[in-house]
């Protein structure tokens, strides 16, 4: 049997020469992505944050990106850098610092714009006991935080910030990437779960100050495991708010989610469907809370009850 | 299963609500239950208050006085003629 070769088994050296040369392919559960770049804000945060990631098979990816310095007068006095798929760049550039920040954004801009063989929602997703609960929100709501927070207490991550839907069998197809956290929530999460692995921080993003959490070894292991839809949690952060939970309307999440998918329309009757399937399976609830360790254990209720 | 109202509409009904998908301009909008039987009636009846308060009535098993009805037909009427469904 072969050994499955992961991006932390690879040398420095290594790593950086097949970002400068033909790209570190690696694998995010049924995608493959060629990332190129000579930044060493990347070369640091792949090996630390995809350390269990496998890599792909160099002869076929389903995204080639890159992340290079802009050029231009602009560039040269403040170096930025911006973000290429196939050679052409769908964002404008970014402040150097923030290259890893940008390969992060823009893999998720490549799975939100570009597969359309699935219906991909902006919600956070996390596993336990088979079962899925999708966490959709706004940004400042929380989502971000509880994630990676319950992934730390035995949930698997499937993702922060796309949930992937199989219109074949209505599952979650996980990616198991890293979590991207804002301002006070790093040192929230540091706090939580002080085991976890950050990437570099990076002040003064348009999202504020960022840093990526490294995925949990078993998550990125399980991968390939897909899991049954069973809750629609809007969770809403409120400082100092007592656990409130309430019943959301199933019609009211089929909306949100509908309305949070990137291609829900371009799906059509196939995404009409698939959701009406997802809802059709799903506690839909509202939850409020104040405290991570409160929120932890309604869920591992949920979970508890799930599986009896 | 969505229930499939003629050719052009599909709908997903639940206890607290229901969501429709329109083939015609592929939109999906969420209508109250009444207003999914209000769908379910003949063309002909839902254009014409009287025929719809009879029809729907009987379908209530007369359980609902006129005037109630009537004002949830009406309501029912404004709602699907709001997201362009009639």
């Amino acid at each position: 049997m072969t050994q499955t070769l992961r991006v932390g088994d690879l040398s420095r050296d290594e790593l950086r020469h097949r970002l400068h040369g033909a790209g570190l392919s690696l694998r995010s559960g049924p995608l493959v992505f060629e990332i190129r770049s000579r930044e060493p804000e990347i070369a640091e945060n792949l090996p630390r944050l995809y350390a269990d990631t496998p890599l792909g098979n160099a002869a076929f990816a389903d995204f080639h990106v890159e992340v290079r310095r802009a050029r231009g007068l602009r560039g040269w006095l403040k170096p930025q850098v911006e973000f290429l798929i196939d050679d052409r760049s769908p964002f404008q550039p970014l402040p150097r610092p923030q290259s890893f920040a940008m390969l992060e954004w823009g893999m998720n801009w490549c799975v939100a714009n570009h597969c359309h063989q699935y219906l991909v929602i902006h919600a956070a997703v996390i596993e336990r006991k088979g079962f899925a609960a999708i966490l959709p929100a706004p940004p400042g709501s929380g989502k971000s935080t509880l994630c990676a927070a319950l992934i730390h207490a035995g949930w698997r991550l499937c993702s922060d910030e796309l949930t992937v839907l199989d219109p074949a069998d209505g599952t979650v197809v996980a990616l198991a990437r890293p979590v991207s956290l804002k301002n006070a929530s790093i040192e929230v999460i540091g706090a939580f779960a002080p085991q976890a692995l950050f990437g570099s921080e990076v002040p003064d993003t348009k999202k504020g100050r960022v840093s990526h959490l490294k995925p949990p070894t078993d998550s990125v292991e399980n991968v390939g495991t897909r899991a049954k839809p069973r809750w629609v949690i809007f969770p809403q952060w409120q400082a100092g708010a007592a656990l409130e939970i309430g019943a959301q309307p199933k019609s009211h999440a089929f909306i949100q989610l509908a309305e949070n998918a990137f291609n829900y329309s371009m799906l059509g009757e196939t995404g009409f469907e698939l959701l009406g399937r997802v809802i059709d399976a799903s506690d839909c609830l509202s939850l409020r809370y104040s405290r991570l360790d409160e929120a932890i254990a309604w869920f591992n209720c949920l979970a508890d009850e799930a599986a009896r | 299963m969505p229930l499939e109202l003629g050719s052009r509409w599909l709908v997903r009904e639940w206890e607290d609500g229901a969501v429709l998908y329109d083939r015609k301009t592929g939109d999906t909008h969420a209508i109250d239950p009444f207003a999914v039987e209000f769908l379910c009636l003949p063309e002909s009846a839902r254009y014409d208050p009287a025929q719809a308060s009879r029809m729907l009535g009987e379908r209530l098993g007369g359980e609902i006085d006129a005037e109630t009805l009537r004002s949830a037909i009406d309501a029912a009427f404004e709602q699907l003629r709001r997201i362009e469904l009639l």
